[in-house]
Formats: C-alpha cells, sequence, structure tokens
C-alpha cells in the first residue's frame, strides 16, 4: 500500500477511530496519544496486512490494542468535580453515558456492531473471540444498558 | 441489524489535528511498504505451508458431551447427567482426555467447565472446539483463558494449541446465555463437541500457524448431536406442519451416512423453514444434492471500466454459490495507477467512501440468488508474475439456491446503505452487471430434472421472489373464534400474562412459551389484542414472516 493510500484511508476512517478510542478511553488526551501510536503502529507494520479489503478492521484491531496498553498503563481516574458547573456536552449524552457505564469488553462490542455497523463475525474478527462471544456480550451490553437507561429516567 | 445513532460528540478537533499531524509525519520513517514482491513472497510461503500443515494434520479423535437439562437447582442438573462420551482409545489416541468438570445452572446463565488434555511427548496438537448447540440452536456463550487460541467459523469457534513447547492441557469455563423459558422444559440437551487433531507445524509464532495447521484438515467422524431428537424438538418448537417436518429430516437424511448433522448443516435447515413459509416444498435428496453442481460458466472473460476481469472459479449447488474474479489493470499505467484503478473494479467505491460496493452473484430479475442468504469474503491486492497490478475478488453465498430454470445469473456489485430514517437502502451498479450462464460440471445431471423448490403455487412463490407482500387469513381466524371440541392450535403465553398470542415475538414475551389454545383458555387467558386482533376480526397476516399486517382504509 503506498503512502499516500494509507493516508487517505486513514482519513476516510477517522470518526470511527475516535468513537472506538473513545469507547476505551474516557480522556480525551489519551485517545489523541492511542491514536497516534496505533497509526505508527500500523504504518510500521503494514506488511503484515495480508488483504488491504481488511485494513480498516485490522486498523481497529491495533487500535484496540493500543487502548488496552494505556488502560494497563493508566486505569481511569475519578474525575474531579468542578463545583455543580455541568460539563457542555454534545451527542446523545444518555446513551453515551450508559454505554460509558458499561464493562470495557461489553462497550467496545456494542460499539463496533450497532455504531460502528460491523457485523458480527467482523466484530469477532476485530476482537479476536469466537461469534459465540460477540452475541453473548451483545446480549448482556444490551440487556444492562436497557436497564440502566430504564433506572436513570425512573430517577426523579 | 439497526444501527444506532451516533450518540458520541463530534470529533474534538485535538484529535483531528493529532491524526494529521502523524500522517504528516509518515515521510520521516523508514519507507519499508511499498515493495510488493515482498507481499507476494510472503502469501506464497503462508500457501506452502497451510498446503503442507494440512497434509500432516491428523484427526486422533473427538469427544461428544450430551447432558439433559432440568429445572431445579445444581444439584438436581448435576445429578441429571445422562451420557457423557468419549470414544474409547484406540491406535495412537492413548494419553487423550476430555472431562466435564462442573456444570452449574444459575437463572439464565448455564457454567461449565472442561479439561482437555494430551500425551505429554512432545508432540504437538491442537483442539478444535465446536459452536455450542442446545436443543439444535446456536447458543451465546463467552469463555474464559487462552486467549491466544484461534477462531474459525460458525462452525469450529475455537482451536487451542497443546503439546510442543505449550502445556499439555488446558481447561475452560464456558458460560452459556440460556432462555429462561427452557428451564420449564421436560428436558434440554447441550451438545459439545470438540476434535483432537495432530500436527507438524510449528505454532510458536503466532496464531497464524497454527490457523494454517487446522484448515484443511477435516474431521474424519462427525459427531455433533442427536439429529432425530434434536429436528423433532425443532419442529415441534416451531409448531411446523408434517410436511416441514418432513422437509427437516430430508436434510438429515443427506447430510451424510450417519445422518447427523454439523452446525453448518443446520443452518440449511433454517433456510429451509424459511423457505417453508413461502410456500415452497422442499424436494431435495442425496443424489440431487450431489447431481446438480455447476464448476463454470461460459463467459470467463470481460473488461469492466477499463480493467480486465477474469472468472478463476463459479460453483453453484443448491445450498451455495461461490466465484473468485481476477481483476487486473490495463497495460500503459503506472504501478500506482493502474493499483488504484483496479482497486477501483474490485471494491468500487472503497477509495472514497467508508462503505464500498462488493460483488455478488443475483438471479435475472435482479433479486438475491439465494433464500436466506448470507455471504462472505473480500478482494485483496494480488499482483501478477510480471508485476502487473491484480486484485483478487472472492466471496461465497450461503443459502437454498432454487436452481429450477436458473440458467442465468448475474454478477454485479452492490452496496447497503441507511437512510435518515435508519432504513436499509440497496444500491445497485447496474452498469457493471456482467450475464453469467453457468455450465452443469457432469453431463448426465442435464439427464434428469433439476429441481430445487417446487412450489405450491407458482404465482404465488414468484410474488414472494419480487419482495411483495402477501397476506392470507391464517389460522389465526380458528385462534379468534376457538371453542371447546375444535382442534387445538399452538399460541404462545407467559405464566402470568392475560394474553395468548400467535406471534411469538409479539411485546411482552419474554418466558413465553408454546402451549396448546385449550390450556391457555382453561388458564383464563384472552387473545392478544395487538397479534390477534380482537374478538372477532379475522386477521391479515404476511405469510412470509406470519406477522399481522394492518389493514388499508
Amino acid at each position: 500500500m503506498l503512502q499516500t493510500d494509507f493516508i487517505q484511508r486513514v482519513r476516510a476512517c477517522e470518526r470511527r477511530l475516535y468513537r472506538v478510542a473513545r469507547t476505551m478511553l474516557p480522556q480525551e488526551c489519551d485517545c489523541e496519544d492511542a491514536v497516534q501510536e496505533a497509526l505508527l503502529r500500523a504504518w510500521d507494520k503494514l506488511d503484515t496486512l495480508r488483504q488491504e479489503a481488511y485494513f480498516e478492521t485490522w486498523l481497529i484491531r491495533i487500535l484496540i490494542n493500543q487502548c488496552k496498553t494505556f488502560y494497563r498503563r493508566r486505569p481511569p481516574e475519578p474525575a474531579e468535580l468542578a463545583g455543580d458547573i455541568p460539563q457542555p456536552r454534545q451527542g446523545d449524552t444518555p446513551l453515551l453515558d450508559a454505554l460509558t457505564a458499561l464493562p470495557g469488553k461489553q462497550r467496545v462490542t456494542l460499539e463496533l456492531h450497532y455504531i460502528e455497523g460491523y457485523s458480527v463475525a467482523e466484530v469477532a474478527r476485530i476482537l479476536r473471540v469466537p461469534e459465540g462471544t460477540v452475541k453473548w456480550r451483545l446480549k448482556r451490553g444490551r440487556d444492562q444498558l436497557k436497564e440502566s437507561i430504564i433506572r436513570e429516567e425512573a430517577r426523579p | 441489524m439497526r444501527r444506532w445513532k451516533d450518540p458520541f460528540p463530534p470529533t474534538p478537533k485535538g484529535f483531528h489535528d493529532r491524526v494529521e499531524q502523524t500522517l504528516g509525519g509518515l515521510e520521516e520513517r523508514k519507507m519499508k511498504h511499498t515493495n510488493h514482491k515482498l507481499t507476494v513472497t510472503l502469501a506464497a510461503a503462508l500457501i506452502i505451508l497451510a498446503t503442507a500443515a494440512a497434509a500432516m494434520a491428523v484427526v486422533l479423535g473427538n469427544a461428544r458431551f450430551k447432558r439433559a437439562l432440568t429445572a431445579g437447582g445444581a444439584d438436581d442438573v448435576a445429578a441429571l447427567v445422562q451420557e457423557v462420551h468419549v470414544p474409547a482409545a484406540g491406535d495412537g489416541t492413548e494419553g487423550f482426555g476430555l472431562s466435564i468438570d462442573e456444570i452449574l445452572w444459575e437463572d439464565d446463565l448455564l457454567y461449565f467447565s472442561y479439561t482437555a488434555s494430551v500425551p505429554e511427548n512432545g508432540g504437538r496438537y491442537l483442539l478444535a472446539l465446536y459452536a455450542p448447540l442446545m436443543n439444535g440452536e446456536a447458543m451465546c456463550f463467552n469463555l474464559t483463558g487462552w486467549e491466544r487460541s484461534a477462531f474459525f467459523d460458525d462452525r469450529v469457534q475455537q482451536v487451542i494449541p497443546l503439546g510442543g513447547t505449550r502445556p499439555a492441557s488446558c481447561g475452560q469455563l464456558l458460560t452459556f446465555a440460556v432462555d429462561p423459558a427452557l428451564r420449564e422444559r421436560a428436558a434440554n440437551a447441550l451438545y459439545l463437541r470438540a476434535d483432537f487433531f495432530r500436527t507438524d507445524t510449528d505454532f510458536t509464532g503466532d496464531v497464524n500457524g497454527f490457523e494454517s495447521a487446522f484448515k484443511g484438515a477435516v474431521p474424519t467422524v462427525c459427531l455433533t448431536f442427536d439429529p432425530t431428537e434434536s429436528l423433532k424438538e425443532y419442529a415441534e418448537r416451531l409448531a411446523l406442519p408434517a410436511a416441514e417436518t418432513a422437509a427437516l429430516q430430508s436434510i438429515a437424511d443427506a447430510a451424510g451416512t450417519d445422518g447427523i448433522l454439523t452446525p453448518g448443516e443446520l443452518s440449511d435447515v433454517r433456510g429451509i423453514e424459511y423457505a417453508a413459509r413461502r410456500e415452497a416444498r422442499m424436494v431435495m435428496d442425496a443424489a440431487m444434492l450431489q447431481q446438480t453442481v455447476y464448476d463454470g460458466v461460459e463467459e470467463t472473460e470481460f473488461e469492466v471500466n477499463g480493467c480486465k476481469v477474469s472468472v478463476e472459479d463459479f460453483h453453484m449447488t443448491h445450498l451455495g454459490a461461490g466465484f473468485r474474479l481476477r481483476v487486473t489493470a490495463p497495460d500503459g499505467l503506472s504501478e500506482a495507477e493502474g493499483t488504484r484503478l483496479a482497486c477501483e473494479v474490485a471494491s468500487p467505491g472503497e477509495n472514497s467512501r467508508q462503505d464500498g460496493y462488493q460483488w455478488s452473484l443475483f438471479r435475472p430479475d435482479g433479486s438475491e440468488l439465494a433464500l436466506d442468504q448470507g455471504m462472505e469474503g473480500g478482494a485483496g491486492f494480488q499482483p501478477l508474475p510480471d508485476g502487473t497490478p491484480s486484485y483478487v475478488v472472492s466471496y461465497e453465498i450461503d443459502g437454498i439456491i432454487p436452481l429450477d430454470g436458473l440458467d442465468k445469473v448475474v454478477l454485479m456489485p452492490y452496496n447497503i446503505r441507511y437512510d435518515d430514517h435508519d432504513r436499509p437502502v440497496f444500491d445497485y451498479l447496474e452498469d457493471w452487471a456482467i450475464e453469467l450462464t453457468p455450465v452443469l460440471s457432469r453431463a448426465e445431471a442435464t439427464a434428469g430434472p433439476v429441481q430445487t423448490l417446487s412450489p405450491k403455487d407458482q404465482a404465488t412463490f414468484d410474488r414472494a421472489m419480487n419482495g411483495e407482500v402477501m397476506t392470507r387469513l391464517e389460522r389465526r381466524v380458528a385462534v379468534v373464534n376457538w371453542q371447546e371440541g375444535d382442534p387445538g392450535v399452538t399460541v404462545y403465553a407467559t405464566k402470568r400474562g392475560a394474553f395468548y398470542h400467535v406471534d411469538s415475538a409479539c411485546s411482552g414475551m419474554s418466558g413465553a412459551h408454546p402451549q396448546d389454545i385449550e390450556e391457555a383458555v382453561q388458564a383464563g387467558k384472552q387473545p392478544c389484542p395487538d397479534c390477534i386482533g380482537g374478538q372477532n376480526a379475522p386477521v391479515e397476516v404476511d405469510i412470509f414472516t406470519g406477522i399481522p399486517v394492518p389493514s388499508v382504509e
């Protein structure tokens, strides 16, 4: 793959990379570091990519590994609250909050399947787990997400 | 699958800037990834490795776990073990062990642990764990440990390397998500299967080593589950008429001399159920399955967008189809230009969109080739020996393919996108459509009738194939007007619910189980106003899905 192709294809999936990184790491600065490491690693290891058609899933796999490394190196710390001042946020906050509260494995599986649109088989390939495990995580994740949202909505 | 709306905030500028900054710095890093010859050599080496490994891999033995489970506490479950079957040791199988350690059923979670071991003689072995099934249904599961194991497909879910420089034994805890309604059944059967393989391939590198070692090694014995029991239960659960039950059994008969279905074959059974709902009846036997085999096409070379497209492989049977195309760039272009052009033909739109098109086969009227269709494949860069840029496009299609009267198929790229309401929209590159004439592999096959699906009503079937919504006043009328003494009808209800339903996917059905209408009425339940439609109104239902269709004023 030529450098121009590499750059073009990375740019095409930048949004996807952000969502995956953000799913796994709570801090924006960590997401930036992780994606940088992942891109450099992907560039260095480009000759291990056997089929260019799988570039995107391959890159996401590298990014997930990188995020795991970051997570191990620096587990998430409780965020410091600045008084009662709410943080300005965009996007579907309740869903994002509920998603963020899920265990890591279920969170990333749901993200890849329902937000990125990868099939169960593709998610299995990215995460290197059997398809049955992906289905399991989707089921448990959906159940927990539902419970979490219902609980939140019932709160006065 | 419905995709969720993106809940994330817009990509922060800092993230975007970091990506651009990183991409801008690539020039400074070593440029070591543009040599395609290296890729070719590597690919060739892998192919040789895989071929050699397949030849050396030997099936040593297999084991079948079968457990009958009933409702109750863990002790009850443990007491109800009916069978744990590990084949007796034979030549070369001494020293292998496979045992169930513990099994617990708690709410909707079933825990199952096992231990497997191979002889400690320095030999390298692979343990292939197949997809677990309960009552013939593939199960969702989670498993522990052995992160470096490989996974393959629907059939083989995990392959674990044992022996050699690795430990000679392994243990895993599998956790299954079980439908709570199953607890109420008189008996449930859980089937797990594991095969041991011996291999001479060194899998100390990464997973590719033992992936290659396993691929191509076909187990000679297939002991997966008891088809008679499972198919019967399957048919009962779906309340299928006798004809469909017989159709299911015909596939079991065709599956092999031992009459045992593998999980892959089970997916064909589901295809038959789907076909049955389309008013089609299966006429299929083992001889016919072997007879109707297409292994080529008359037209083998085309020009698409300036590139040469060769059909290197084409095969089609009643149960699936596949093709391999080679897309080669025209002469006179630079390597970069040729690569880009060939890539555009092999994966149209891949360079400019997130979701590119993919090639597939269609029926001449543009409908999908197979009922209950599934597809897998992709495109890969494989330059010709002289360096000419070239891509190989390869896809496999699964599903029941009605071959009767199918003398042409259409090869065409398509794409699925989602509109603002998250509805799937199919796009086709009709300008690139290529019509192919499949060629039967054996002359004698043309002598007999080539028939897969024999529609009960051809006009209905044709309309069904065109996707037209068709309705009929089904047995729901019988459900609505049912009186004591009338023939029984299967309905669905929960223990405490006020209604009984004819649609197993109606709302509020968690924990519902099939029962006779008489039982539901005697329990004081009323017909569901949603899926049955009230006391007196006959209900129109979609003949494919069985779901009530709203009446149009």
